[in-house]
């Protein structure tokens, strides 16, 4: 069975997507909001799918949808993850 | 005598009907008596009854499990169980949770002042009970250029708002409103709609407007430093009450820099002042705020977004404002 820890995004976060290609999440919580780039809508779009919750799931896919090599892709969804965490965007992950 | 008399308007298709009980004034009539009346027999979209205060309307709402959830000026803002209450100490405007019965409990005029309590307390009120029926209100004006085309200025104040609106129509734009409008979908685009109300001009804008001090009110208020200006009586038959093509999104600032200019916008800058300027939608309880995004989504792909630095050119001279945006798009 799989322990990798599994994020989920925070129900209170809505995201709206630009025609650019960037997009906002705003915290209805905190009432912050936050720009994302291509990278981070894409992160956020796959943690709505159930099947793409852990850290390596969503690297693996990253690095097949944006053509990067699976290390960079980690370290992407890594550093994302990490701030989307300590912004209360994506609810503590469970294991 | 005190008003009792009901009455109802249409606000954009919303029947709201309003009555005062026991006040010697008629605080709503400030606030919807530009909407186009209504008449008939039939039961009203939105209700609004206002009467006087009594020692209750005192007190902490949080005494009676109320949560304090926004600030409007100096009047808070609580929820409790949908609910939307607002309140500056000595008068109460209620809005129930589905948006159909406001009920208001109002202060002598020396407690509560007339004006602020119909632009602040009454006005917050009536956009939740629109909100409920998809009516999003943004702090923004809203013009019509002479090609039918509409477009949007959109920020805080201060921001340049009303001069630049006065300078758009000196230059033959009709107007929807200065300082506010309502947003909703209509088809797969987003329509914008008027809340006919005075422009608010500070002495510095009346100023660059010579033409407009005889129509200048005296100070709304103590401590206020804005007049009113009608414009119905300033700029007659400019009124729309709706305008569906939007072109351009305009965030103007004053720079104090010699000439104005008009720089693009990227659309996640842009979509952040159109979030501050509905900040309603982030309050605890407001009702539809993911149909709001939507709605600011659909708005933002629609058109061209600027950042508008009035620079002094304009302030010296209102009508070149639309040459000098003209030049730059």
């Amino acid at each position: 069975m799989d322990q990798a820890p599994r994020f989920a995004p925070n129900p209170q976060v809505l995201l709206t997507e630009l025609g650019d290609g960037t997009g906002v999440l705003l915290h209805l919580d905190t009432k912050f909001y936050y720009t994302l780039n291509d990278t981070g809508i894409f992160v956020w779009k796959a943690l709505a799918d159930t099947s793409c919750r852990t850290s390596a799931a969503l690297a693996a896919r990253l690095a097949e949808v944006f053509n990067v090599s699976v290390e960079a892709a980690e370290r992407d969804v890594g550093t994302i993850l990490t701030e989307m965490s300590n912004e209360g965007l994506v609810c503590p992950p469970l294991p | 005598m005190p008003h009792e008399r009901q009455n109802t308007v249409s606000v954009h298709g919303i029947s709201v009907a309003w009555a005062c009980v026991g006040l010697q004034d008629d605080p709503a009539a400030r606030l919807l008596a530009r909407f186009p009346t209504m008449d008939g027999p039939f039961v009203p979209d939105v209700t609004l009854v206002l009467g006087p205060a009594t020692a209750a309307s005192r007190s902490d709402p949080t005494l009676e499990g109320y949560c304090q959830t926004c600030y409007f000026d100096n009047v808070k803002g609580f929820s409790r169980d949908g609910d939307l209450l607002l309140w500056d100490g000595f008068s109460r405007v209620r809005v129930d949770s589905l948006g159909v019965k406001i009920t208001g409990e109002v202060a002598d005029p020396c407690r509560t002042d007339r004006q602020l309590f119909t632009a602040v307390m009454l006005f917050v009120a009536l956009i939740v009970a629109l909100r409920h029926r998809q009516l999003f209100h943004i702090h923004a004006a809203a013009l019509v250029h002479p090609r039918g085309v509409g477009w949007m200025l959109i920020g805080g104040s201060g921001a340049g708002k009303t001069t630049s609106t006065l300078s758009l129509l000196v230059n033959g734009f009709g107007y929807l409103g200065d300082d506010a409008s309502l947003l909703r979908h209509r088809d797969s685009s987003v329509e914008v709609l008027s809340i006919p109300r005075e422009f608010r001009l500070t002495d510095a804008t009346l100023a660059a407007f010579p033409h407009l001090r005889s129509y200048a009110s005296e100070q709304v208020s103590e401590g206020d430093i804005k007049r009113l200006v009608d414009p119905r009586e300033a700029f007659p038959d400019a009124f729309r009450s709706s305008v569906i093509a939007l072109e351009i999104l305009l965030f103007p600032e004053v720079t104090g820099s010699a000439r104005t200019e008009l720089l693009a916008m990227p659309a996640d800058d842009a979509m952040g002042q159109l979030l501050l300027a509905s900040a309603i939608l982030a309050v605890d309880w407001m009702p539809h705020p993911r149909e709001h995004l939507v709605l600011l989504e659909t708005l933002l792909r629609g058109t061209r977004s600027f950042r508008l630095m009035l620079g002094r050119d304009v302030l010296a001279r209102p009508g070149l404002l639309l040459d000098r945006i003209e030049q730059a798009l």
